[in-house]
């Protein structure tokens, strides 16, 4: 799927770039976006790779097994398929809190170990089993507590009350959470 | 205003403050497996990095075409059925790509139509609950060779428009 959609987006860009005459910015926007590729990556190592030490830490010393704990209901309502206190869960739990908060550094290590964990669960490799595309789903319609980044932006232009959205956005996301949650258990039932 | 920043501010330290605790006082080998927890996610930055470059290209690409701004040429007609303003499409399309791409049309957006409008106002509550697909489907799943994933987009898509709704419905009762 995403490699269609990959596919898509560079034939139907150049194409369409060629169309509204800019066909000498194509060679170099490659480029720049390459260039920006390493930016982001060097931003992402350092704050991924300090995230993932400070939840090794967690996770040794037992912190992470409290919290998916305290989220099991909830856990295994979301996610029959994976096995009681299998690692998975952990990770899922604490993607689920980090995003809550808003550390979306800290939530990407995480989510990439749950996959992995969920992967060993996993009978046909190379296609996402019903527990990922769940985890998948709530990952990207998160619940965040506070945008901070929109606060901020409105700050800086000039809004009289930055942080009037906040409730709003907190019920938007809760919907947008909720009603995609609802149609992958609907997907679920009928793609066996 | 000023409490909601400050316990931004405060999440981050709060957190590593009591992890590192919490690990102290469980007798963890705190430094040690600090290390090897970086070195983890330093391997799976690399992991990733591959499809982050072919990703941001296709964004970019896309972008320069103008195809997304014709996108908003398109809803024009549905603009009054549905309350959602068409300068608000390539917004919610970008999104869907690259949080930084969308950024900065967000802010084009309170720059022209300013921040405590209709527009405004749904421009910021619509950000709360649109989602960067792609690169999230593409961090995730390309360090363990997902290529099936079945539902997940279609069911993505149908949240983010029911937020899409909702946000509609919210900020023209603001």
């Amino acid at each position: 799927m995403l490699s269609k959609i990959w596919c898509l987006m560079i034939i139907f860009g150049i194409f369409f770039t060629v169309i509204n005459g800019k066909c000498e910015k194509i060679s170099s926007v490659f480029l720049e976006g390459a260039a920006e590729a390493m930016e982001l990556f060097w931003v992402m190592a350092g704050a991924v790779a300090f995230w993932s030490g400070i939840m090794k830490i967690a996770e040794k010393s037992g912190l992470i097994k409290a919290i998916s704990e305290k989220m099991r209901p909830i856990l295994e309502y979301l996610f029959p398929d994976i096995p009681k206190g299998h690692k998975a869960l952990d990770y899922i739990s604490l993607n689920i809190a980090a995003n809550f908060l808003g550390l979306g550094w800290a939530a990407t290590p995480s989510g990439i170990m749950a996959v992995r964990e969920m992967d060993k669960l996993n009978r046909r490799k190379g296609r996402a089993t019903n527990a990922m595309c769940m985890f998948l789903v709530i990952n990207m319609s998160s619940v965040q507590l506070i945008s901070m980044n929109i606060i901020s932006y409105r700050l800086k232009y000039g809004s009289e009350n930055p942080a009037e959205i906040v409730l709003p956005g907190i019920i938007a996301t809760t919907v947008s959470t909720a009603a995609a949650v609802w149609a992958c258990r609907m997907c679920e039932k009928v793609e066996k | 205003m000023k409490l909601i920043s400050y316990f931004n501010g405060a999440i981050i330290p709060f957190a590593v403050l009591f992890i590192v605790c919490f690990g102290v006082y469980k007798k963890t080998d705190v430094f040690g497996e600090f290390v090897k927890g970086a070195e983890d996610g330093l391997k799976t930055c690399v992991s990733i990095l591959p499809s982050l470059i072919g990703l941001i290209c296709a964004v970019k690409i896309f972008r320069l075409s103008g195809l997304m701004e014709a996108a908003g040429l398109l809803w024009k007609p549905l603009e009054k059925i549905t309350h959602f303003p068409s300068e608000l499409v390539p917004l919610a399309l970008s999104k869907t790509f690259s949080s930084s791409a969308s950024a900065g049309i967000l802010t084009d957006i309170f720059q022209n139509y300013g921040t405590d409008t209709y527009i405004g106002r749904l421009a910021s509550i619509m950000m709360c609950c649109t989602e960067t697909i792609f690169y999230t489907m593409s961090v995730y799943f390309s360090p363990v060779g997902i290529k099936d994933s079945r539902y997940i987009i279609k069911c993505t898509i149908f949240g983010m428009l029911c937020g899409i709704a909702a946000s509609i419905v919210l900020a023209g009762a603001m």
